[in-house]
Parts: structure tokens; sequence; C-alpha cells
């Protein structure tokens, strides 16, 4: 079963990683700038309709709960803020570029990223980042999978038959069946799409806390670990019958307590309703 | 709703599910005495320290699949 292959092979000859839209990097570019506008930042989404479409739809979702009706990309803008905006378009692009994914795994993706950005509400400001950046943490850690399952699918039922058969964490048969794990592919897919370092570093150790140095990165990665216990454990697995633990290790990096597990999960199950208007937006 | 779990000392138990999170009651720990003639119930709210935190989240989960609001999927 062990492949004479590592991730450099598999990107070499096999996967071809997708593509954020480019107005993706233009509108964070333009968010980041001290000066900018509103005005400007409205236009640069309106200038690419796929984007600006899931934009409006996300907007007008229950996930922002804005209690009014946003018919305009402008209104969007004003009603948002800048910094949410950012996030905004980062998930519309996401949901854009993933449409078409498996359903399961989106689905659990997008519970992960819920689940996130509760762990990070129930932290009360101690958390490294602030809940509206915790959700596309969560959204984004197993797109390593989402990419396994396009081009290696094959060897992704092989990978989830043999993890069911052991009881064994599914990014440990990975290594042995792929060659890679899927934190390592989404860690390169995030590094290509110019993702922030500790994103990159959080989606690459969220199985594995010795691949990430920097301590506010380890933090993230083990709260992603625990986002995707909490997401197995609500019933919405990235892979049916595979088992998902939390190493002590992990746990100890995420500091997160019992009173704070049962915070975060109140406000986690109380965004389950958002989970399918979000995915309806995802496909 | 009934199971069986080892505690984090290592003692055999059962978790009892009889209402929401909410209530305070809602989730007990029946652990039987060491010379098997009683048992001890304890609130799991009271018992944090005597469940790994992945126990406290199954724990809370089947708690809201069973009793909650929120339609949680069946596992």
């Amino acid at each position: 079963m062990s492949p004479l292959r590592n991730i450099d092979d598999l990107l070499e000859e096999i996967v071809t990683l997708p593509s954020l839209p480019s107005s993706v990097a233009h509108i964070t570019q333009l968010v980041s700038q001290p000066d900018c506008s509103l005005s400007e930042v409205g236009k640069a989404i309106s200038s690419d309709p796929a984007i600006a479409l899931k934009a409006l739809r996300l907007v007008n979702s229950a996930f922002y709960g804005l209690g009014q009706k946003v018919s305009s990309v402008e209104q969007a803008v004003t009603l948002l803020g800048l910094k949410v905006i950012k996030n905004l378009v980062f998930s519309a692009a996401v949901f854009e570029t993933l449409s078409g994914g498996a359903g399961e795994l989106l689905k659990h993706s997008i519970a992960c990223g819920l689940a996130m950005r509760a762990i990070a509400e129930s932290s009360k400001g101690s958390f490294p980042i602030d809940p509206s950046d915790a959700f596309s943490y969560g959204l984004l850690h197993d797109v390593g999978k989402i990419i396994f399952e396009e081009f290696l699918a094959d060897e992704m039922h092989q990978v989830q038959a043999v993890a069911s058969e052991r009881g064994a964490a599914a990014y440990l048969v990975e290594r042995e069946v792929i060659g890679a794990d899927h934190c390592e592919m989404g860690a390169h897919l995030a590094l290509k799409w110019k993702l922030p370092d500790t994103m990159v570093g959080a989606i690459g150790g969220h199985h594995d806390l010795s691949r990430c140095e920097d301590p506010g990165t380890r933090v993230l990665a083990a709260a992603l670990a625990v986002a995707d216990y909490m997401a197995t454990a609500s019933g919405l697995p990235s892979q049916a019958g595979v088992p998902v633990t939390v190493p002590e290790e992990m746990w100890d990096a995420a500091g997160v307590s019992p009173e704070q597990i049962q915070a975060a999960l109140d406000t986690f199950f109380a965004a389950i309703p958002e989970l399918d208007e979000l995915l309806e937006l995802a496909t | 709703m009934v199971g069986a779990l080892s505690l984090t000392d290592g003692q055999a138990a059962k978790i009892v599910l009889v209402g929401p999170r909410s209530e305070p009651k809602g989730a007990m720990l029946v652990i039987p005495a060491p010379d098997g003639q009683s048992v001890a119930t304890v609130s799991v709210g009271e018992a944090h320290e005597r469940l790994s935190r992945e126990q406290l989240i199954d724990v809370l989960c089947a708690q809201e699949r069973s009793f909650g609001a929120n339609a949680l999927p069946p596992l």
C-alpha cells in the first residue's frame, strides 16, 4: 500500500490546485488600505458578478442575521463595514470555487466554521482571532480533503475503508495510501491563495501540532481539532464511520475549558439552522 | 437515555439523560460505590473534572439530539 510519492509529486503530477477569483485578491488589498472608501470596495465586488451574487445571498442569510433585506452590494458594504465585508467576500469566493464539492464534506466544513466561530466567541476576547475570521478557518480546515476527493477519489475510498476497519485516524491512513495527508494539501492551497500565515499553519497543523511553531498558530490549529470534534459529535462528520479524536496535547494547546465548551456548544447548536442555508449557497 | 462510560479516574459509570441542557439535572452520572452496594448520582454540570472534554461534548450533543430544539442529525 505504501506509495512512492509525496506532496510535491502529487502537486506536480496529479493535483491542480484551484485559484480563487482574482477579484478577491483585489478586494482584500483594497480593504487593507487605510484610506479605502466603501464605494471603491462596492465597485470591486460588483465587478465580479458571480462573487457579487453569492455575497448578496450570503448577506441576506440567517448567518449574518441583519433583519432587513439587502438588495445591493453597496448597501451590504455600508451596513457591514470593511472587516466583515472582507470575510463575506472570502466566504462567497470559497463557496463559488468549491461548489460541486462532495456534499457531506462541504456540510462538515461549514459546520466547523460555525463551531470555530462559537469557540472564538466563548473565549471572550482571549482568542488569537475574532469570530468572523474564525469562521473562515473552520470553513477551510478540510479543503485538502475536497482536493483529494476531486483528484484522488479511488484512493480516498480506500482511505475511508481502511480507516473505518482499523479505527484509525484518516490523516494517518492518507499518508500511507496517498503519500500526504489532507492537512498538508490544504496548507498548500492556502499558500497558493495567499492566505494569512496563521491560516496556512492552522490548516496544516490541525491534526499534527508538530507542524506549528508559532504559539498563536498552535492555538488555532488545536481549536480547529476541537471544532472538528464538535461537528462530528453533532452528527456532521467529514467521513461517516471514520473515528475522530482530539489528543491531550491538542486540548492543552486549545485551552478550552469545560465551561467554554458548554458556551461554545450553546452558540453552535443555535447556529445549526443556518447550516442548510449556507450549504445551499455553496452548491 | 442511558449509556456507559469510563471516568477520568478509570471508574466505570453510567450516564443518564433525562432532560435538556438547560436543566441542571438533565444529565446525571450514576457512579457505583466501591462495595457495589450503593450508587452516587451527580449532575454532569457538577462533575466536569470527572469527564474528558470529548465525553463532555458527546454528552451535551446527545442531550441536544434527544431534548433540544435544534434538530441535530442522527449519528
